[in-house]
């Protein structure tokens, strides 16, 4: 089923939007879940809630691309339930490593005036990332979006596992760069 | 300043665009890597459609054990077939004398003449026998062997059923012990220089990591390791003594119920220990580059992470 007609099923109200998504997308989603959290049934249950985050969202909202909408849902959903599990237990994985990649974009901020909101830095980094050649833009969405490994990376780009290392490294140094000119403590 | 730290940047890159988004994925796949990917694609299928023969490795053991039953069982009808005849041979009814049960023979054995030959005649079959289903066995396990020392269980059941055929033990006919022992042996050789040749093991001990959505991991000892790094420089660890030969029995096919299978997962290759790390925690596979993929397991807590390396 075409994504305007499961859209338009949602505005309808009908039960039937949510079994198409899920048999639409229901992979696509498991997979990006999947990439945050290492374990399967954490990443169903995101994927389960993400069906119902869709029902409530849309309407009013009209996603331009749903499958991009729900990886968004899906993506803030496991980073949350990740978050969680790593009060308990030390992370691991792709997130995690996603995660120590970038702190070394960040540091550590003693002269702290003000904490930025997360739209906030969501626009820039966004400004960012359109300002990136296509290739260490898509490069870095495919690693810092959808937590992929290098491996991955490599493969979907034709690139080697070398050339998606450097690019990424390169494009952390870049975005510090970038981060420190509009006054972010880094 | 405003402060920022590592997981509110993670998070604000939820908010990129998903014009960007939708960019990364349609430039996925595309030029070469797209015919490397529909490549990999078609023989990730193909390999399915053949598995529907031997789709699982518990069907793959059933159709093995039955080939194997088979085989003895033909060969054990075969051997009763000819102590009925060699004993209607000797008793001198040769081929005009009537089929007649083990039983039959042994009484009509016992007439003076004839007796003598066949009280010979009898631990003869006998010592021909036990050496037959000796053969036999010795051949089930090296096809059992074989077939499951080879990756992805690469020869099938029907190749297995068709191995006695060229048997000595069959074709020849031979009535001596001794001969039959050399053909054993024979077989026994031939297994172990076929197992020399291919060398199934040693072809594929370097790392595979299949295309696809797949998660990266194998079950070693009963606890999964996740790929946690890969390209890793060879300078930066120290390979330890082999773990285990990892098959790749998971693909996404597999029902996730039969993802704990002991030395198998989605990645195929020798993982190794690595050198001051204890195996339970982290493990690793050599790349055919030279480089090195990490496994982490679930008790991962000592591990370095993923930038330490």
């Amino acid at each position: 089923m075409e994504d305007t007609a499961i859209i338009e099923l949602y505005f309808a109200r009908e039960e039937r939007a949510i079994q198409e998504t899920m048999q639409k997308y229901g992979a696509y989603c498991m997979q990006v879940a999947r990439n945050i959290l290492r374990s399967e049934p954490d990443a169903e249950e995101c994927v389960t809630d993400t069906w119902m985050k869709a029902w409530n969202a849309i309407p009013p909202e009209r996603p331009q691309f749903l499958k991009l909408f729900l990886a968004k849902i899906t993506r803030n959903l496991s980073i949350n339930r990740y978050k969680a599990l790593r009060r308990v237990k030390r992370g691991g994985g792709e997130a995690e490593a996603a995660l120590e990649e970038l702190a070394e974009v960040v540091a550590d901020s003693t002269s702290v005036e003000d904490t930025v909101t997360a739209a906030e830095l969501s626009s820039l980094i966004d400004t960012f990332v359109r300002g990136l050649p296509e290739r260490d833009g898509n490069v870095f969405i495919r690693r810092y979006f959808y937590t992929e490994g290098v491996t991955e990376i490599a493969r979907r780009y034709n690139l080697t596992q070398t050339n998606v290392s450097v690019i990424l490294n390169r494009t952390r140094g870049k975005l510090k760069e970038y981060l420190l000119k509009a006054g972010y403590a880094i | 300043m405003k402060k920022i730290d590592n997981e509110s940047l993670y998070e604000a890159i939820g908010g990129i665009g998903e014009d960007l988004l939708n960019r990364s994925e349609e430039a996925s796949f595309t030029g070469k890597a797209g015919e490397i990917h529909r490549q990999q694609e078609e023989a990730e299928k193909a390999k399915r459609e053949r598995g529907k023969i031997v789709p699982l490795p518990g069907a793959k053991k059933r159709a093995v054990w039955t080939a194997v039953l088979g085989i003895a069982a033909i060969v054990v009808l075969g051997i009763a077939a000819r102590v009925i005849m060699r004993g209607n041979t000797l008793m001198g009814g040769g081929s005009a004398a009537p089929m007649q049960s083990v039983q039959e023979t042994e009484a009509v054995s016992l007439a003076p003449e004839a007796g003598t030959v066949t009280a010979d005649a009898a631990p003869e079959a006998a010592a021909e026998e036990a050496a037959m289903e000796e053969a036999a066995e010795a051949e089930a396990a090296g096809a059992a062997e074989e077939i499951f020392a080879a990756d992805g269980g690469a020869k099938s059941a029907s190749a297995s059923a068709q191995a006695p055929a060229d048997m000595p033990l069959v074709t020849e006919g031979s009535s001596s012990g001794t001969k039959v022992q050399n053909a054993v042996a024979a077989a026994e050789e031939e297994s172990v220089t076929d197992e020399e040749v291919l060398g199934p093991r040693r072809q594929y001990r370097t790392a595979w990591i299949p295309p696809g959505d797949m998660p990266h991991f194998f079950t070693f000892e009963g606890r999964r390791y996740d790929l946690i790094a890969s390209d890793v420089p060879a300078e930066k660890i120290r390979r330890g003594e082999e773990a285990a030969y990892i098959e790749r029995r998971i693909d996404e096919e597999t029902p996730e119920a039969d993802y704990l299978q002991e030395k198998a997962g989605s990645v195929r290759g020798m993982a190794y220990e690595v050198e001051g790390y204890d195996k339970e925690g982290l493990l690793c596979m050599e790349t055919e580059e030279g480089t090195y993929i990490l496994f982490v397991s679930e008790d991962y807590a000592s591990v370095p992470r993923y930038t330490e390396w």
